[in-house]
């Protein structure tokens, strides 16, 4: 079994040009290549080498009592943890068994149960968004929900979603207050919601300079919080602001923590890992709303299946006026702006 | 010599490839890869427990029962007097009474009470072409506002409950707005950006 891992730029399903005559090729730069090769062996010995110290620590502590076979079970969880691949590149048995060790460390370490989805995309799926911005009043319920749904960072605050307050007549988001508190809707305003757009064609996932994040096939862009290194590359690169960072190790209170959770979706983060909105990735790939659209008062947040032609997105991206924030740049987000 | 002509090629390569964002939009993707076959979740049905609704016309999609959900229901339990007036006082109304509503619904356009309820007895709906029943109230809305039942229909305008695949069931209009006073009040936003001003934690 050989795996490579998947290196700057490159993407699983390269969507973008997929009739073949456009001339770009999606092979990845061989220097590169041949450097990432040699990883798996290197693993397999890690993970040999992993449970000989594990059975080592169970042999020296058996006697001492469930505490220390705990401590000793939990070390070997780390150890392998540490050592397993990309997500991107395990084979679905693979990432059975990280969900499962996951699953297992906490509730070493917290006593209390999570379950970690490792569902894949369902196919013929391609997720798409609508933000109806005569709808919208500001009421923020979306971020609320988005906020606990996620297990977002208490601490700091961290938002995925940002309701921006703009001028009655004008478009310039630049303009736009995202920091209102006060009742709404005010007079001679409307309101408009941001967050990960999920790009077709995503600058952020091009500039990993460890194929951390990358766009699954449904059109979700995600982020294995475990391979991430934390450079910030991609934030950089996002020219929506959609991604947040992990200054500190985040917060969620023991009886807030929302235990179904997915592995490239709400699952708990650590310092220094980049994250963001993944459309409810644990709720979406069940045929659920996401949180967002769930907890809207007015119907102002659509959400669906682009590749359904009888879907509600695709009424309203064939009926109504729709645009996307800076389209110019041609990154193609799968979320659309439209008015009644 | 070779090294030369692969030279000469270079700006063919630079300047043939993948220019410009136009030619591989994502909305030319969804042409292309689009399917009539609905997509089945196992299990999507889960998320729909505990909702009551009914088919729509020839049974495409759903809509959220509204007569289970009344609270305030006889309407004669107060408007017991002709003309719709209640015989119960204000000291005797419920709190979501809907009396302090000061500009209801249409008023100002002309409407009154029995352009929606029967005159004889209020809990009965009625339209343009007869009775109506609660659960089927985007018949009365849909007379006036026939463009937003448009979108309702199509899903542009209200809101889709639970799910984004398996059975389609909608809210009903009364299931997000007051019929007596159906634009969206005025409040405080339930959360805020973190650290802003009037910030009260
Ligand atoms: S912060 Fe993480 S996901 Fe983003 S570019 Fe760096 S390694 Fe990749």
């Amino acid at each position: 079994m050989s795996a490579r891992l998947p290196i700057l730029g490159q993407e699983a399903p390269n969507h973008g040009c997929g009739s073949g005559t456009c001339g770009c090729s999606s092979e990845a730069p061989p220097v590169v290549e041949e450097r990432l090769d040699t990883d798996v062996s290197r693993r397999q010995f890690f993970g040999l080498f992993g449970s000989l110290t594990a059975g080592v620590a169970a042999v020296a502590s058996s006697g001492c009592g469930t505490k220390s076979a705990e401590a000793a079970e939990k070390a070997s969880l780390d150890w392998e943890e540490y050592f397993k691949g990309n997500y991107q590149v395990m084979t679905d048995e693979e990432k059975r068994a990280t969900v499962e060790r996951l699953e297992r460390r906490w509730e070493l370490e917290h006593g209390s149960r999570v379950e970690i989805s490792d569902q894949n995309a369902v196919p013929g799926v391609l997720y798409g968004y609508a933000f109806n911005i005569s709808k919208c009043q500001g009421y923020m319920d979306c971020v609320d929900a988005c906020v606990k749904e996620n297990n977002l960072d208490r601490e700091s605050g961290m938002q995925y979603i940002r309701i921006f307050e703009m001028d009655e007549g004008t478009m310039q988001l630049g303009d736009g207050d995202g920091r209102f508190y006060h009742e709404v809707p005010a007079a001679g305003h409307f309101y408009l919601g941001t967050q990960c757009f999920q790009c077709d064609n995503p600058p952020c996932t091009k500039v990993c300079p460890v194929g951390a994040t990358w766009k699954e096939p449904d059109g979700i862009v995600v982020v294995d919080y475990d391979w991430c290194i934390g450079c910030r590359y991609c934030q950089a690169a996002c020219p929506y602001w959609a991604r947040r960072f992990n200054w500190q190790e985040p917060f969620v209170p023991e009886d807030e923590v929302n235990q179904e959770q997915h592995y490239l979706g709400n699952r708990l983060r650590k310092k220094g890992v980049m994250e963001k909105c993944t459309y409810c990735i644990q709720r979406t790939r069940k045929g659920r709303n996401p949180a967002c659209a769930e907890a809207c008062p007015t119907g102002a947040r659509i959400f669906g299946n682009l590749l359904d032609p009888d879907s509600e997105i695709r009424w309203v991206l064939a009926n109504k006026k729709v645009f996307r924030l800076k389209e110019d740049l041609g990154t193609e987000p799968k979320f659309w702006y439209f008015m009644d | 010599m070779i090294r030369r002509s692969l030279l000469l090629l270079l700006p063919v390569l630079l300047f043939s490839g993948c220019h410009g964002p136009s030619h591989h939009g994502v909305r030319e993707r969804i042409d292309h890869e689009q399917s009539p076959d609905q997509v089945e979740i196992s299990g999507v049905e889960y998320w729909l427990d505990g909702l009551r609704y009914e088919p729509y016309g020839e049974g495409d999609f759903f809509v959220r029962t509204r007569s289970d959900q009344l609270v305030q229901f006889p309407c004669a339990r107060c408007h017991d007097q002709p003309g719709f007036a209640a015989s119960r006082t204000d000291g005797d109304l419920p709190e979501s009474a809907h009396l302090q509503i000061l500009q209801p619904h249409g008023v100002a356009e002309g409407l009154a009470c029995a352009h929606c309820h029967d005159g004889e007895d209020p809990s009965q709906l009625v339209g343009q072409k007869g009775p109506v029943d609660f659960d089927r109230v985007y018949d009365l809305c849909g007379t006036c506002h026939f463009e937003q039942r448009r979108d309702w229909e199509a899903g542009a305008h209200g809101k889709r409950l639970a799910t984004w695949s398996g059975p389609r069931v909608i809210e009903n209009c009364t299931g997000c707005h007051d019929p007596h006073a159906p634009r969206f009040e005025t409040r405080l936003p339930t959360t805020m950006y973190p650290g802003s001003e009037g910030a009260r934690r």
